[in-house]
Protein backbone atom coordinates (compact mmCIF):
# COMPACT_ATOMS: atom_id res chain seq x y z
CA UNK A 1 0.00 0.00 0.00
CA UNK A 2 2.61 2.22 1.21
CA UNK A 3 4.72 1.97 -2.08
CA UNK A 4 1.25 2.92 -4.06
CA UNK A 5 0.98 6.15 -2.09
CA UNK A 6 4.67 6.53 -2.67
CA UNK A 7 4.52 6.03 -6.41
CA UNK A 8 1.21 8.46 -6.04
CA UNK A 9 2.92 11.52 -5.07
CA UNK A 10 5.94 11.36 -7.20
CA UNK A 11 3.51 10.94 -9.58
CA UNK A 12 1.73 14.44 -9.00
CA UNK A 13 5.13 15.66 -8.46
CA UNK A 14 6.37 14.75 -11.85
CA UNK A 15 2.90 16.20 -13.88
CA UNK A 16 3.21 19.57 -12.07
CA UNK A 17 6.69 19.80 -13.33
CA UNK A 18 5.26 18.92 -16.81
CA UNK A 19 2.06 20.93 -16.24
CA UNK A 20 3.75 23.68 -19.30
CA UNK A 21 3.23 20.59 -21.43
CA UNK A 22 0.10 19.42 -20.44
CA UNK A 23 -2.37 22.49 -19.71
CA UNK A 24 -3.08 22.88 -23.81
CA UNK A 25 -4.81 19.34 -23.19
CA UNK A 26 -5.47 19.81 -20.08
CA UNK A 27 -6.46 23.54 -19.21
CA UNK A 28 -6.71 22.75 -15.56
CA UNK A 29 -2.90 22.22 -15.78
CA UNK A 30 -2.57 26.06 -15.96
CA UNK A 31 -4.02 26.32 -12.18
CA UNK A 32 -1.73 23.42 -11.17
CA UNK A 33 1.10 25.70 -12.61
CA UNK A 34 0.39 28.74 -10.26
CA UNK A 35 0.57 26.73 -7.41
CA UNK A 36 3.03 24.46 -7.94
CA UNK A 37 5.60 27.04 -9.22
CA UNK A 38 6.87 28.14 -5.55
CA UNK A 39 6.56 24.51 -4.61
CA UNK A 40 9.64 23.35 -7.29
CA UNK A 41 11.36 26.88 -7.17
CA UNK A 42 11.80 25.82 -3.11
CA UNK A 43 13.56 22.50 -4.84
CA UNK A 44 15.59 23.22 -7.48
CA UNK A 45 16.95 26.72 -8.97
CA UNK A 46 15.19 26.75 -12.20
CA UNK A 47 17.56 28.78 -14.06
CA UNK A 48 15.86 29.29 -17.58
CA UNK A 49 18.92 27.74 -19.73
CA UNK A 50 18.77 24.48 -17.77
CA UNK A 51 15.17 23.77 -17.82
CA UNK A 52 13.95 20.88 -20.51
CA UNK A 53 12.31 22.76 -23.22
CA UNK A 54 10.10 21.40 -26.72
CA UNK A 55 9.19 24.14 -28.62
CA UNK A 56 7.96 26.50 -25.89
CA UNK A 57 6.75 24.22 -23.39
CA UNK A 58 9.27 23.93 -20.33
CA UNK A 59 9.35 22.02 -17.18
CA UNK A 60 9.07 23.34 -14.18
CA UNK A 61 12.44 22.09 -12.33
CA UNK A 62 15.77 22.02 -14.46
CA UNK A 63 16.78 19.32 -16.61
CA UNK A 64 18.74 17.43 -13.70
CA UNK A 65 16.03 17.78 -11.03
CA UNK A 66 13.42 16.46 -14.43
CA UNK A 67 15.79 13.33 -14.38
CA UNK A 68 16.01 12.58 -10.44
CA UNK A 69 12.09 12.79 -9.87
CA UNK A 70 11.43 10.81 -13.50
CA UNK A 71 14.04 8.24 -12.72
CA UNK A 72 12.33 8.09 -9.01
CA UNK A 73 9.02 7.38 -10.79
CA UNK A 74 10.30 4.74 -13.14
CA UNK A 75 11.81 2.65 -10.47
CA UNK A 76 8.69 2.92 -8.23
CA UNK A 77 6.03 2.04 -10.88
CA UNK A 78 9.05 -0.99 -11.92
CA UNK A 79 9.10 -1.98 -8.41
CA UNK A 80 5.17 -2.40 -8.09
CA UNK A 81 5.32 -4.31 -11.26
CA UNK A 82 7.98 -6.64 -10.30
CA UNK A 83 7.69 -6.77 -6.57
CA UNK A 84 10.70 -6.91 -4.71
CA UNK A 85 13.93 -4.99 -5.95
CA UNK A 86 16.68 -5.00 -3.90
CA UNK A 87 18.76 -2.15 -2.66
CA UNK A 88 21.53 -1.54 -5.19
CA UNK A 89 25.61 -1.70 -3.40
CA UNK A 90 26.45 1.35 -2.00
CA UNK A 91 29.32 1.54 -4.91
CA UNK A 92 26.16 2.38 -7.40
CA UNK A 93 24.95 5.05 -5.03
CA UNK A 94 28.56 6.87 -4.82
CA UNK A 95 28.65 5.97 -8.71
CA UNK A 96 25.46 7.79 -9.16
CA UNK A 97 26.22 11.03 -7.01
CA UNK A 98 29.84 10.87 -8.93
CA UNK A 99 28.38 11.02 -12.36
CA UNK A 100 26.15 14.16 -10.91
CA UNK A 101 29.64 16.10 -9.47
CA UNK A 102 31.89 15.50 -12.84
CA UNK A 103 29.28 16.87 -14.80
CA UNK A 104 28.58 19.76 -13.04
CA UNK A 105 32.41 20.15 -12.77
CA UNK A 106 33.49 19.52 -16.75
CA UNK A 107 30.24 21.95 -17.95
CA UNK A 108 31.60 24.97 -15.72
CA UNK A 109 35.59 24.33 -16.21
CA UNK A 110 34.48 24.68 -20.02
CA UNK A 111 35.29 20.71 -20.89
CA UNK A 112 31.61 21.11 -23.22
CA UNK A 113 28.70 22.81 -22.76
CA UNK A 114 25.55 22.41 -20.43
CA UNK A 115 24.19 19.51 -22.15
CA UNK A 116 20.41 18.57 -20.77
CA UNK A 117 20.34 15.07 -21.73
CA UNK A 118 23.47 14.73 -19.70
CA UNK A 119 21.73 16.23 -17.20
CA UNK A 120 18.68 14.26 -17.33
CA UNK A 121 20.62 10.87 -17.67
CA UNK A 122 22.61 11.28 -14.60
CA UNK A 123 19.73 12.82 -12.66
CA UNK A 124 17.60 9.64 -13.81
CA UNK A 125 20.30 7.24 -12.80
CA UNK A 126 20.61 9.07 -9.03
CA UNK A 127 16.91 9.31 -8.86
CA UNK A 128 16.50 5.76 -9.42
CA UNK A 129 19.62 4.46 -6.94
CA UNK A 130 18.48 7.46 -4.35
CA UNK A 131 14.62 5.82 -4.54
CA UNK A 132 15.63 2.45 -4.14
CA UNK A 133 17.42 3.32 -0.62
CA UNK A 134 14.80 5.61 0.70
CA UNK A 135 11.64 2.78 -0.13
CA UNK A 136 14.26 0.62 1.72
CA UNK A 137 14.73 2.88 4.48
CA UNK A 138 10.82 3.39 5.14
CA UNK A 139 10.49 0.09 4.79
CA UNK A 140 12.77 -0.94 7.20
CA UNK A 141 11.38 1.84 9.23
CA UNK A 142 8.48 0.56 9.15
CA UNK A 143 9.67 -3.21 10.72
CA UNK A 144 11.24 -0.70 13.39
CA UNK A 145 8.06 0.17 14.37
CA UNK A 146 5.91 -2.69 14.09
CA UNK B 1 19.55 19.54 22.30
CA UNK B 2 22.17 17.74 23.90
CA UNK B 3 20.68 14.43 22.90
CA UNK B 4 20.74 16.13 19.24
CA UNK B 5 23.74 18.38 19.10
CA UNK B 6 25.60 16.50 16.36
CA UNK B 7 22.52 17.47 14.32
CA UNK B 8 22.69 20.87 15.89
CA UNK B 9 26.22 21.05 14.71
CA UNK B 10 25.87 19.54 10.84
CA UNK B 11 22.71 21.52 10.86
CA UNK B 12 24.04 24.96 11.53
CA UNK B 13 26.83 24.49 8.78
CA UNK B 14 24.06 23.83 6.20
CA UNK B 15 22.26 26.60 7.50
CA UNK B 16 25.32 29.12 6.56
CA UNK B 17 25.56 27.48 3.63
CA UNK B 18 21.95 28.44 2.46
CA UNK B 19 22.35 31.85 2.20
CA UNK B 20 25.67 31.54 0.38
CA UNK B 21 25.02 32.61 -3.37
CA UNK B 22 26.57 29.46 -5.27
CA UNK B 23 25.72 26.80 -2.61
CA UNK B 24 22.18 27.85 -1.70
CA UNK B 25 21.03 26.68 -5.09
CA UNK B 26 22.07 23.29 -3.88
CA UNK B 27 20.82 23.52 -0.43
CA UNK B 28 17.87 21.16 -0.59
CA UNK B 29 18.94 18.40 -3.07
CA UNK B 30 22.64 18.11 -1.87
CA UNK B 31 24.03 20.45 1.37
CA UNK B 32 20.51 19.26 3.74
CA UNK B 33 20.78 15.35 2.90
CA UNK B 34 24.66 15.75 3.47
CA UNK B 35 24.59 17.40 6.70
CA UNK B 36 21.96 14.58 7.93
CA UNK B 37 24.74 12.19 7.16
CA UNK B 38 27.13 13.80 8.78
CA UNK B 39 25.11 14.58 11.99
CA UNK B 40 24.61 11.02 11.87
CA UNK B 41 28.50 9.91 11.61
CA UNK B 42 29.25 13.23 14.35
CA UNK B 43 26.74 11.39 16.71
CA UNK B 44 28.16 7.82 16.30
CA UNK B 45 31.59 9.24 17.43
CA UNK B 46 29.93 11.24 20.28
CA UNK B 47 28.35 8.17 21.38
CA UNK B 48 31.15 5.64 20.30
CA UNK B 49 28.52 3.35 18.72
CA UNK B 50 30.43 0.75 16.12
CA UNK B 51 27.24 -1.67 15.18
CA UNK B 52 24.00 -1.00 13.17
CA UNK B 53 22.10 2.16 13.19
CA UNK B 54 18.30 1.94 13.58
CA UNK B 55 15.94 3.84 11.03
CA UNK B 56 14.37 5.58 13.40
CA UNK B 57 17.47 7.31 14.82
CA UNK B 58 18.50 8.29 11.57
CA UNK B 59 15.29 10.36 10.43
CA UNK B 60 15.60 11.75 13.98
CA UNK B 61 18.89 13.22 13.27
CA UNK B 62 18.08 13.51 9.79
CA UNK B 63 15.10 15.27 11.11
CA UNK B 64 16.37 17.72 13.68
CA UNK B 65 19.14 18.33 11.21
CA UNK B 66 16.58 20.08 8.76
CA UNK B 67 14.93 21.72 11.55
CA UNK B 68 18.14 23.50 12.60
CA UNK B 69 19.51 24.19 9.23
CA UNK B 70 16.14 25.87 8.65
CA UNK B 71 15.90 28.04 11.55
CA UNK B 72 19.92 29.14 11.40
CA UNK B 73 19.32 29.80 7.55
CA UNK B 74 16.23 31.57 7.96
CA UNK B 75 17.77 33.47 10.54
CA UNK B 76 20.76 34.58 8.77
CA UNK B 77 18.16 35.62 5.56
CA UNK B 78 16.50 37.86 7.38
CA UNK B 79 19.40 39.31 9.38
CA UNK B 80 21.16 39.84 6.23
CA UNK B 81 17.75 41.58 4.69
CA UNK B 82 17.59 43.65 7.87
CA UNK B 83 21.00 45.27 7.44
CA UNK B 84 21.14 44.96 3.81
CA UNK B 85 17.34 46.02 3.71
CA UNK B 86 17.84 43.95 -0.32
CA UNK B 87 17.03 40.23 -1.14
CA UNK B 88 16.35 38.06 -4.22
CA UNK B 89 12.72 38.81 -3.73
CA UNK B 90 13.75 42.68 -3.88
CA UNK B 91 15.77 41.79 -6.85
CA UNK B 92 13.23 40.07 -8.72
CA UNK B 93 10.36 42.12 -7.98
CA UNK B 94 9.98 43.54 -11.31
CA UNK B 95 9.63 40.25 -13.03
CA UNK B 96 7.12 39.07 -10.57
CA UNK B 97 5.30 42.26 -11.35
CA UNK B 98 5.59 40.88 -14.88
CA UNK B 99 4.56 37.36 -13.88
CA UNK B 100 1.57 37.83 -11.73
CA UNK B 101 -0.15 40.14 -14.47
CA UNK B 102 0.25 36.60 -16.65
CA UNK B 103 -1.71 34.28 -14.65
CA UNK B 104 -5.37 33.42 -15.57
CA UNK B 105 -7.16 35.53 -12.51
CA UNK B 106 -10.02 37.66 -11.76
CA UNK B 107 -8.16 41.29 -11.95
CA UNK B 108 -8.83 41.99 -8.64
CA UNK B 109 -7.20 39.14 -7.37
CA UNK B 110 -4.20 40.29 -9.35
CA UNK B 111 -4.28 44.13 -8.22
CA UNK B 112 -4.55 42.56 -4.50
CA UNK B 113 -1.42 40.58 -5.07
CA UNK B 114 0.57 43.05 -6.67
CA UNK B 115 -0.08 45.15 -3.82
CA UNK B 116 0.71 42.99 -1.49
CA UNK B 117 3.84 42.37 -2.74
CA UNK B 118 4.47 45.92 -3.23
CA UNK B 119 4.11 46.20 0.63
CA UNK B 120 6.71 43.68 0.97
CA UNK B 121 8.88 44.69 -1.15
CA UNK B 122 8.31 48.75 0.06
CA UNK B 123 8.75 47.30 4.05
CA UNK B 124 12.25 45.39 3.01
CA UNK B 125 13.91 48.49 1.06
CA UNK B 126 12.72 51.03 4.03
CA UNK B 127 13.11 49.25 7.15
CA UNK B 128 14.65 45.47 6.20
CA UNK B 129 11.84 43.35 7.70
CA UNK B 130 8.54 42.40 6.22
CA UNK B 131 6.83 40.08 8.92
CA UNK B 132 5.13 38.26 5.11
CA UNK B 133 8.13 37.66 4.01
CA UNK B 134 9.93 36.90 7.33
CA UNK B 135 7.10 33.94 7.47
CA UNK B 136 7.37 32.68 3.98
CA UNK B 137 11.28 32.13 4.76
CA UNK B 138 10.37 30.06 7.86
CA UNK B 139 8.06 28.12 6.49
CA UNK B 140 9.33 27.48 2.97
CA UNK B 141 12.68 26.42 4.66
CA UNK B 142 11.02 24.44 7.81
CA UNK B 143 9.09 22.39 4.72
CA UNK B 144 12.02 21.79 2.35
CA UNK B 145 14.54 21.53 4.92
CA UNK B 146 13.09 18.54 7.14
CA UNK B 147 11.78 16.77 4.26
CA UNK B 148 15.05 16.80 2.14
CA UNK B 149 17.07 15.83 6.11
CA UNK B 150 14.79 13.09 6.89
CA UNK B 151 15.39 11.79 3.74
CA UNK B 152 19.14 12.12 3.91
CA UNK B 153 18.63 10.18 7.65
CA UNK B 154 17.24 7.51 5.87
CA UNK B 155 19.97 7.36 3.01
CA UNK B 156 22.84 8.04 5.27
CA UNK B 157 21.56 5.47 8.17
CA UNK B 158 21.75 3.03 5.04
CA UNK B 159 25.06 3.95 3.95
CA UNK B 160 26.51 3.74 7.46
CA UNK B 161 25.29 0.52 7.83
CA UNK B 162 25.92 -0.69 4.72
CA UNK B 163 29.60 -0.04 5.49
CA UNK B 164 29.48 -1.79 9.12
CA UNK B 165 28.30 -5.07 7.24
CA UNK B 166 31.32 -5.04 5.27
CA UNK B 167 33.37 -4.49 7.84
CA UNK B 168 32.42 -7.28 9.29
CA UNK B 169 32.28 -9.77 6.43
CA UNK B 170 35.97 -8.69 6.39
Amino acid sequence: MYRIILLFLILIWVLGNFSDYLLETFPFFSWVKIISSKAYSLVCHRESYKLFCIEESCTQLCSRCTGIYVGALLTAASTIMWGKVNTPDIKIFLAAIIFILLDIIFYNIGLYDYNQWIAITTGMFSGSVAFLYIRSGFEKLLIELE
Amino acid sequence: MKKYLSSFVSGFGAGVLQIVPVAKSFSCCIIIPIAAYFAILLDRRATGETGEIAMKKGLLIGLFTGLYAALIGSGLEIFITLITKNNDLVVAYPELQKMITEFPLAESVINQSQELLATVVSDIQTKGFSILYSFAVIANNLLVDIIFGILGGLIGAQVINSKVARERSE
